[in-house]
């Protein structure tokens, strides 16, 4: 009996004991933060964003059929602990953090430098280090206002797009963690997605770039090629070559990375980049039908590849010369390569002056299963 | 009352102690001294220590029925035997409660922020009291079916933490001009990996551990380093040298940052990874509390286990609320680290050499 009685007895203090006891809330006293915008408004940290609304707004009658339930957030203080009181003082639950999709920078805090903000991200415990960061051309408070219809809210509508263009090898999807890293190497800068407001709704507008975490440059979404070539993860670049006889015609190529080869050497006290691409192209389609002979596909390949080497090119002096800024992680190689030397130089001066060898090569592997040679008997 | 365990069991209790809380910060350790040739030192750190868990195992072979009290008492004396045991009591004492503070610290700092340190080292506690009045067969059981799930959990995890890295990171691999800091930072990659000195406590049976004892004992250090090459390895790539130096708890911090999308079941992988955690920490811990009891069992012969058992546990809920601040018990934890030396290296080598020297070996042939 008092065996058994025993083992009830642990059993009990075991529940007791079961330690979510003290850290559990009921969903329903929680706000569930779903993106977060951080600016800065004359002198003062805006904390803006949207929180799932779980409380049901019924008593107008009948349920409601829209699915997007969200309220916005808003506040102010001198730093984020102020700006968080002052949350505080006029929210009815805490806010939980775990489920926030996206931060969104204001260009104005982005300027001043989003640095801090990511190591808040990264130490406080319910925030997701996997989560995505973006720079906004509008004020958040502007952005998070915008009426989504093709989404449950702006921060996941911001998410699916950026992921939407990531996975289609158009785009970059950063995370907190990945910029950390960057951060902690220091001497290199990095990207983020650039979002905006037009007609209405929220677009992708290109890619901010980001030296020492402060904002100094956008680059356009139509220049970002030669960025993706570099960095994306399986980079899906679409190509449009006109044909050369009827300027009419276009076509239209699909190319993919299928071997990247980066390498940065140290020759004659200064720092050689040798970018190798092994690039494949697939023909999509022709505006119009017309025949490619195998001459001509030899042409079109070496079109492929220096449009492809003029993009890198493009991009990489930009960031030499304009933005004075290693943003595609250069330095890793380096280091990876002369780690005696990487010690020694100051690599942000050696970045700007370093000598840059792209070689592409594509091929253009099929003609999408059409044959424009096809011969007609009548 | 010694009781014996087969070869699989012995192999895996060293798994048992050795990979526990250490693996925490490991990544930063190794890092912080060697870089990226961490991976070299860790290899040099298991090679010395399959060295003396060779000898411990000899110890223990040659000594058959015996653990180290006897054996000690044997070679060195009463009065020697007497220090020895006062310093690996102690010392098991103090690893049991300092690793179950820290650790419930470290539950309280990233997953349960409002318990109190005291339910969850009362928790643990409970757990390990039950363990250890059930003696060394069932510890061994336990670690070897734990110790399975650690394994391959750990092997999946950082299989798959390693797909979100990048290659880039883990290089320079070796720079030769650096041999100087690996051979240094294998000294302190050495830590991890003590916790072998537990061989003395168990007493060899040459019905059940033949030979191959020294091959089970060896191979297990061997591939704890391969686990943790891997661990580290796995880390940098998604980290990089110069931010995993940081983090206290590099492990938690990079699973933290790894987000698998293809794997959504894994999602929450830092749940997963908590989970075996927890299970190597209630290894590590009372294979060394059983440690501790069990040779003061020796000296208390009157005491009941149980009670002895008892009463250690409830004193080392006490002790592990001493130190006050999670720095004091990092403190701790490095003298302790230093201890073990003496634990695993400076005593069980003494022993060797003695039973060498006297030839105790050709005579128990």
């Amino acid at each position: 009996m008092i065996r058994k009685l025993s083992k009830l007895f642990i059993i009990g203090m075991c529940v007791l004991l079961l330690t979510s006891c003290w850290d559990s809330k009921d969903v329903n006293k929680r706000g569930i933060a779903i993106s977060i915008g951080v600016d800065y408004v004359n002198g003062n940290i805006e904390f803006t964003g949207e929180t799932a609304k779980l409380t049901s707004s019924s008593g107008k009658g009948g349920e409601k059929t829209q699915t997007s339930d969200v309220y916005n957030m808003l506040s102010y203080g001198k730093n984020f602990e102020k700006s968080r009181v002052n949350y505080d003082a006029v929210s009815p639950f805490p806010l939980f953090l775990g489920a926030v999709r996206v931060v969104v920078f204001g260009e104005n805090f982005a300027k001043k430098g989003i640095e801090s903000y990511l190591n808040r991200i990264d130490h406080l415990y319910d925030y997701r280090k996997t989560l995505l960061a973006v720079v906004s051309r509008e004020p958040p408070k502007k952005l998070f206002k915008v009426k989504v219809e093709k989404d449950i809210s702006v921060g996941f509508l911001i998410e699916d797009i950026i992921e939407h263009v990531a996975g289609k090898g158009e785009g970059l999807y950063p995370v907190t963690g990945e910029l950390l890293s960057d951060i902690e190497l220091g001497k290199i800068g990095y990207v983020l997605p650039y979002v905006g407001i037009e007609e209405d709704t929220i677009k992708y507008l290109g890619l901010a770039v980001m030296k020492n975490s402060k904002l100094v440059g956008i680059i356009d979404i139509k220049n970002t090629d030669g960025i993706m070539y570099i960095l994306a993860e399986k980079p899906k670049i679409v190509q449009v070559v006109d044909r050369s006889n009827n300027k009419e015609n276009k076509i239209s190529f699909r190319t993919f990375v299928k071997k990247r080869k980066i390498k940065v050497d140290y020759v004659d006290e200064e720092v050689t980049i040798n970018i190798d691409l092994n690039l494949t192209a697939q023909l999509r389609y022709q505006y119009y039908m017309e025949p490619i002979s195998d001459e001509y596909i030899k042409k079109l390949e070496s079109i492929i590849s220096e449009k492809a080497k003029n993009d890198i090119e493009s991009i990489i002096k930009r960031a030499q010369n304009e933005f004075q800024c290693d943003i595609f992680g250069f330095a890793r190689y380096f280091r990876a390569n002369e780690p005696e030397i990487y010690e020694k130089i100051n690599w942000e001066d050696a970045f700007t002056e370093a000598n840059v060898n792209v070689n592409v090569k594509a091929k253009i592997l099929n003609m999408s299963l059409t044959d424009p040679n096809a011969k007609r008997k009548y | 009352m010694n009781e014996s365990l087969t070869n699989r069991q012995i192999a895996f209790i060293i798994f048992g102690i050795v990979v526990g809380y250490g693996v925490l910060g490991l990544p930063k350790n190794v890092t912080e001294n060697a870089g990226t040739g961490g991976w070299f030192s860790l290899l040099m750190a298991t090679g010395i220590t399959i060295i003396f868990t060779y000898m411990i195992t000899y110890l223990g072979y040659v000594h058959e029925h015996k653990t180290i009290y006897e054996y000690s008492n044997m070679l060195v004396g009463k009065y020697i035997t007497f220090i020895f045991m006062l310093i690996y009591i102690i010392y098991y004492f103090m690893l049991f409660t300092m690793i179950i503070r820290m650790a419930s610290e470290a539950i309280k700092l990233t997953v349960l922020i409002k318990t109190p340190v005291w339910a969850l080292c009362s928790l643990f506690l409970s757990v390990v009291y039950y363990a250890v009045i059930k003696r060394l067969e069932v510890i061994g059981r336990i670690c070897e079916i734990y110790g399975l799930i650690i394994i391959i959990g750990y092997i999946v995890i950082h299989l798959a933490v390693s797909t979100q890295g990048k290659l880039i990171n883990l290089k320079p691999f070796f720079v030769v001009e650096d041999i100087q800091s690996y051979l240094k930072a294998t000294l302190v990659t050495i830590f991890p990996f003590l916790g072998i000195e537990i061989l003395t406590i168990i007493s060899f049976d040459k019905k059940k551990n033949n030979k191959r004892i020294f091959k089970y004992t060896a191979l297990m250090v061997g591939f704890i380093g391969i686990l943790y090459i891997l661990i580290v390895e796995s880390c940098i790539s998604v980290m990089g040298v110069d931010g995993i130096v940081h983090y206290k708890d590099a492990l938690f911090a990079t699973i933290r940052r790894v987000d698998i999308k293809s794997l959504e079941f894994l999602e929450r992988i830092d749940g997963i990874f908590l989970i075996i955690w927890i299970m190597g920490m209630f290894c590590t811990a009372s294979i060394e509390a059983y440690g501790s009891i069990f040779l003061m069992s020796k000296w208390f012969k009157n005491i009941h286990f149980n009670l002895l058992a008892f009463i250690v546990i409830l004193l080392s809920f006490i002790v592990c609320h001493i130190p006050k601040t999670v720095n004091d018990v990092e403190k701790i934890m490095d003298y302790l680290s230093y201890g073990t030396l003496v634990a695993a290296g400076f005593i069980p080598a003494t022993l060797f050499l003695i039973t060498k020297v006297k030839k105790y070996d050709k005579k128990t042939k």
